[in-house]
């Protein structure tokens, strides 16, 4: 019996699957609403500073992020933020995502001169088709990381 | 038992499958859109009348708009706003609307956003000015935070918002 239910369930779950599915046949309404993302052209001191303006999504999986902060190489602005953006690849990549998907981010960073202009020219290699995720940037007391972000992305079905 | 659970997972299933079951004819992405909403959970009276802001905005579909940091050291005329709180507040709502009627929208679609200043005296000042945004009441989920400072020097105030356009606002 136990089986039975077992299987019961795994059937139930691929019927499931199937009718969410958006390659089935007929795919139901939510799934129909393919993703659209359109970013907002920047002022040329916004593309100095690596953000758009706005970044306007319809539809898609949205993925909300921890704040992630930067790890190891104490004191080293630039080798934290790269942390930051390898951890937030790794977890967006487990939802089927990539740094790609980011339309906003909140940036947290010690205060020190130079800091955010590491975090420009790293935005840049990042998003090198000048595509940049909404961003703010304020300066924060000292907090063991240097740096600080928190994302959302949002990705299509 | 066990047989009244397998049934009920059998119709579990069915009812998914009709949730999610098309309804004999394929929609456009448009007609999915229509039917997105917007609602503002009525707050206290400390929340609505002395911090203008909404404890819960719902929102469900629609269009989302994802917003920069806007602060402002400038009017849209260059006049400089160096020093001057309400000035640079009034400046930097008047951008997330401009931004935001690019997108189709407007201030009024904002559902959330995070307000920084540099000087937590000001809070009270900036909580006053917003309220005067929203004479329907309808505000914003929001959080105020002081923070050391910002990327440009003189900056006194930065906010970054989330909106979503929909076809009803409630």
């Amino acid at each position: 019996m136990k089986r039975v239910l077992a299987g019961l369930m795994i059937v139930s779950g691929m019927a499931a699957a199937l009718a969410v599915a958006p390659g089935s046949a007929s795919p139901p309404p939510q799934a129909m609403l393919a993703l659209s993302i359109q970013y907002l052209e920047g002022t040329q001191e916004q593309k100095n500073r690596a953000t758009s303006p706005a970044v306007i999504t319809e539809g898609g999986r949205i993925i909300w992020l921890a704040g992630q902060s930067g790890g190891g190489s104490p004191g080293n602005f630039t080798a934290q933020a790269k942390s930051v953006f390898d951890r937030m690849q790794v977890t967006l990549n487990q939802s089927g995502a990539s740094l790609k998907n980011l339309v906003s981010l909140k940036v947290f960073i010690k205060s020190d001169p130079g800091n955010s202009a590491d975090l420009v020219k790293l935005l840049q290699e990042i998003f090198p088709d000048g595509k940049y995720p909404a961003s703010s940037v304020v300066t924060v007391a000292y907090a063991g990381s240097l740096i600080e972000i928190q994302g959302v992305a949002v990705v299509g079905n | 038992m066990k047989r009244f659970i397998a049934g009920l997972v059998t119709v579990s299933t069915v009812a998914v499958w009709l949730l999610s079951a098309p309804k004999g004819h394929s929609m456009p992405q448009q007609a999915a859109a229509s039917g997105s909403s917007v609602q503002y959970i009525q707050g206290t009276a400390r929340q609505q009348n002395e911090r203008a802001y909404s404890p819960a905005v719902i929102s469900n579909g629609g269009k989302i708009v994802w917003l920069a940091g806007h602060s402002a050291l400038v009017d849209s005329n260059g006049k400089s706003l160096a020093g001057d709180f309400d000035a640079q507040a009034k400046e930097v709502f008047a951008q997330i609307d401009r931004t935001l009627k690019r997108a189709g929208g407007s201030l009024q679609n904002v559902v959330t956003w995070t307000v920084y200043i540099n000087d937590s005296r000001y809070g009270d000042r900036l909580v006053s000015i917003r309220k005067a945004m929203f004479p329907d009441g309808k505000f914003p989920g929001s959080a105020l935070i002081t923070v050391s400072n910002f990327d440009t020097p003189g900056v006194l105030v930065e906010i970054q918002g989330i909106a979503v356009i929909a076809d009803r606002r409630i």
